[in-house]
């Protein structure tokens, strides 16, 4: 008992330190869980999700759409994954994400955007129909980005629900597919990875 | 006991340490962050990441997806009236310039159009939203837009966000910028996905 008292009050100070540095690295931004994801590379600043309780991570929503089929496609494929719980908000909940239509030609298929109060799910009517696939890839692919998943670039992952584009081509205009309706390994392993 | 006592006190001290530089540290990061204190709300900007219909970073695509493709000049800011949504007390922010067409490459747009960009200040939050980071347009750039005309609304709505409204940055450039899309509108194309195709790759990506 002798050695670990003794070796208690020649730690504490020295543990106590390494915290307090460990602290003052965090809130600068250099050491926290968000960096280390980020460093995977395929999450975003933010997302919809209510991590107020550990053991109920969730997103209630409100829908305005009249993309139903579409919602709850998504809904059903990234709640397969058991990590996240998507529901409609009810009289007990705070409503994290709003789901709605709008209609623009600007070759918008559909967006996410994190606000203060609820975030948003926008989806254009004026071209949604032909975003590869249709509504239910561009709401599944909008209900990623509220996940915390962001657009891929890269080419290689250009048959993935994230990929920035609807539809991609090869090198011919005739060689041309659309992003699939269902969520890829790839996709399932970013989310595992997250969440 | 002496040991203990004194190791106690030590973790008493480091702890109140601790939580002191954590709470100056939270309150540094929201002010850089402009979460909170002392940045004003209407200095925010955010971005948001729309998922496009078809690839516009091919030039191709873009200046098939659009009516009218053109070089032209920003005057004037002349707008920033929204567009609705389904969402009660939505307005998506939208952003209107008057520009003077210089050379036209798809279409027979006027002399002078009114050009919409999917970007502009949120009324509800005061935050400037940009398409994927792409910034407010400034009178007297010169620019090679590729839109479609929105006669009800009145104005050509940039396609594509950035992709659709390529700066110049020197007459020559402007030149370069007017050659290569002249050429791509030869080969200009729509893509129309084959269904149930799945191309080679896919998968080989983890």
């Amino acid at each position: 008992m002798g050695t670990a008292r003794h070796c208690f009050g020649r730690i504490a100070p020295a543990a106590g330190l390494v915290t307090v540095l460990l602290l003052m690295l965090a809130p600068a931004g250099m050491l926290t869980p968000s960096d280390a994801l980020a460093s995977h590379g395929h999450y975003g600043c933010c997302d919809s999700v209510d991590e107020t309780t550990w053991w109920d991570k969730k997103i209630s929503f409100e829908s305005y759409t009249v993309y139903g089929d579409g919602l709850w496609h998504a809904v059903n494929n990234w709640n397969s994954l058991g990590r996240v719980d998507i529901r409609y908000d009810d009289a007990w909940s705070i409503t994290d994400l709003e789901i709605g239509d709008y209609s623009a030609s600007d070759g918008t298929c559909g967006y996410w955007q994190t606000r203060v109060g609820a975030d948003r799910i926008r989806l254009n009517h004026n071209v949604i129909w032909n975003c590869g696939a249709g509504p239910r890839l561009v709401v599944l692919h909008e209900m990623g980005h509220a996940l915390n998943l962001i657009d891929h670039y890269d080419y290689s992952y250009s048959y993935t629900v994230m990929y920035y584009y609807s539809i991609a081509c090869g090198t011919q205009p005739w060689d041309c597919w659309s992003m699939p309706t269902w969520l890829t390994s790839h996709d399932t392993h970013d989310y595992n990875w997250r969440w | 006991m002496h040991r203990r006592t004194k190791a106690s006190r030590s973790f008493v001290l480091v702890m109140i340490g601790l939580v002191t530089v954590g709470v100056v540290g939270v309150i540094a990061v929201s002010s850089v962050n402009g979460s909170g204190m002392g940045v004003g709300r209407e200095e925010r900007t955010r971005d948001v990441q729309p998922m496009f219909a078809y690839q516009f970073e091919d030039d191709r695509q873009l200046i098939g997806y659009a009516s009218d493709v053109f070089l032209g000049r920003v005057t004037a800011q002349v707008g920033s009236q929204g567009i609705g949504s389904s969402i009660p007390g939505d307005v998506i922010p939208q952003t209107q310039f008057s520009v003077e067409v210089q050379t036209v490459i798809k279409g027979q747009p006027p002399a002078v159009v009114t050009v919409s960009q999917g970007s502009g200040v949120d009324s509800d939050t005061g935050e400037t939203v940009l398409i994927n980071g792409d910034p407010l347009l400034q009178p007297g750039e010169t620019v090679l837009f590729a839109t479609n005309h929105e006669p009800d609304r009145g104005w050509y709505t940039i396609v594509g966000g950035g992709f659709g409204a390529a700066r110049a940055s020197s007459a020559g450039d402007a030149a370069a910028l007017v050659t290569r899309f002249q050429q791509a509108a030869v080969n200009a194309f729509v893509p129309q996905p084959i269904p149930g195709y799945v191309p080679e790759h896919a998968g080989a990506a983890e």
